[in-house]
């Protein structure tokens, strides 16, 4: 009985309100499979219009885009403190235009409105790459991708958490390209202090969003990324 | 009896010191002791924050950070047995060895750093985040960066067919308009 409730506990907390393609993006052999948010308005079509736009926005992202700044620390005997943050990212926005979508499918989860789109002609979905969860423990190793996870809290507006935990993907993907660390710790008799500035400076392309995953309990949206070894 | 009652006893203190790690906080495993491998430097680490995000990115620079320390601390080693060596005939020297203990500075660049496994909860109003971070050597370094070369072939087969298509239209305008003007 105790294992039964666990398991509707757990069941109840994931993510079952999202469509199965939201969860496990299908993949392609070269088109792109993206997602487009945006809130539900009075008219379903400005949300759709809307959702296309990011959609549009997060191809251009995926084709190319240059991850570059800066994040600071300081380390004093109370601990270590987050300075700031100063990552960002470079898109062709030029591109935006000449970007030609087909939107697959539409779900309308709690105020959001979901777009399914690719770049490809043809409507089918692929399958995906990623079928459990086991990703959100360990970062798999499969042949042929590179890939990396990245996290955010729950916000006000959902998709607000689903799109800072892509560019937190995004970043850290950079980061496994080109991270550079600068550090100075400086040991005294009784204590300790220092200060640490890490940079990213990369360009990444082709890059796919495999899975997501939300944990309500501990208040997190998390997604797998990869880019595909030529 | 006896015995067997104390080695179950003995048992259960080491299982739960192994589950709650330091300072009475429940780690993974994989924080306590970090995995061993040839192929690759590990490095555990965590943070906490009010803010999810910041614990994480902390814990991630915390665990960079240490396998940095390990791919550094081989060059200080050297500088610290030729100080040594020079210490030997002069005290001065000797003296100067420790000035650069009290200091650590590392300046290094990470190629293929990844987030091995991570897991975050929450204490309180805090929350914490545990982050073991790999980075690859040798053959796995090799093959990352192999696989890394080149991945622009998506955005660059665009760009490009963009770039003639446009070409394309412009020589026609002009084609037209030297037509219109009659050249």
């Amino acid at each position: 009985m105790f294992l039964l409730l666990s398991f509707s506990l757990s069941v109840s907390y994931n993510s079952f309100e999202y469509p199965e393609w939201f969860l496990r993006m299908p993949v392609g052999r070269s088109e792109l499979f993206v997602v487009g948010y945006a809130p539900l308005y009075y008219n379903l079509s400005s949300s759709i219009e809307e959702a296309a736009e990011v959609a549009r926005y997060k191809i251009i992202i995926a084709w190319r885009d240059s991850i570059v700044g800066k994040r600071t620390y300081s380390l004093s005997p109370y601990g270590k403190f987050y300075h700031s943050d100063s990552i960002f990212e470079i898109v062709d926005t030029n591109a935006i235009k000449d970007v030609k979508l087909s939107i697959i499918d539409t779900a309308i989860v709690k105020n959001m409105v979901l777009i399914l789109a690719t770049t490809g002609k043809e409507l089918g979905i692929s399958s995906p790459i990623i079928s459990d969860t086991a990703w959100v423990r360990k970062t798999p190793k499969i042949p042929g991708w590179v890939l990396e996870t990245g996290f955010a809290p729950f916000y006000e507006y959902e998709q607000s958490s689903w799109l800072n935990a892509e560019k937190d993907a995004r970043v850290s993907l950079g980061m496994l390209i080109n991270y550079h660390l600068e550090d100075l710790k400086k040991y005294r008799e009784t204590s300790i202090d220092g200060a640490s500035i890490e940079s990213v400076n990369c360009v990444i392309s082709g890059v796919y969003t495999l899975a997501r995953y939300i944990n309500r309990k501990e208040g997190y949206c998390k997604v797998i990324i990869g880019i595909r070894k030529k | 009896m006896k015995k067997v009652m104390l080695g179950l006893m003995v048992l259960f203190l080491v299982v739960g010191c192994a589950s709650k790690g330091k300072g009475g906080i429940s780690a993974p495993e994989w924080y306590l002791n970090p995995p061993q491998d040839p192929n690759y430097l590990f490095g555990a680490a965590t943070s906490t924050s009010r803010d999810l995000q910041i614990s994480l990115d902390k814990a991630k620079q915390d665990a960079r950070l240490y396998v940095a320390e390990q791919i550094e601390s081989h060059i200080q080693g050297l500088i610290k047995k030729f100080d040594e060596e020079v210490g030997r005939t002069e005290d001065s020297e000797l003296l100067q060895q420790y000035t650069k203990v009290s200091k650590n500075v590392v300046d290094q660049t990470l190629i293929g750093s990844r987030v091995n496994k991570s897991k975050v909860k929450k204490e309180g109003e805090m929350y914490r985040a545990f982050v073991l971070m790999e980075v690859p050597l040798g053959k796995a370094r090799e093959d990352l960066l192999r696989q890394l070369k080149g991945n622009d072939h998506l955005y660059t087969r665009f760009r490009a067919s963009q770039s003639f298509k446009d070409l394309d239209e412009e020589i026609e305008k002009l084609r037209e308009f030297k037509k219109e003007q009659g050249y």
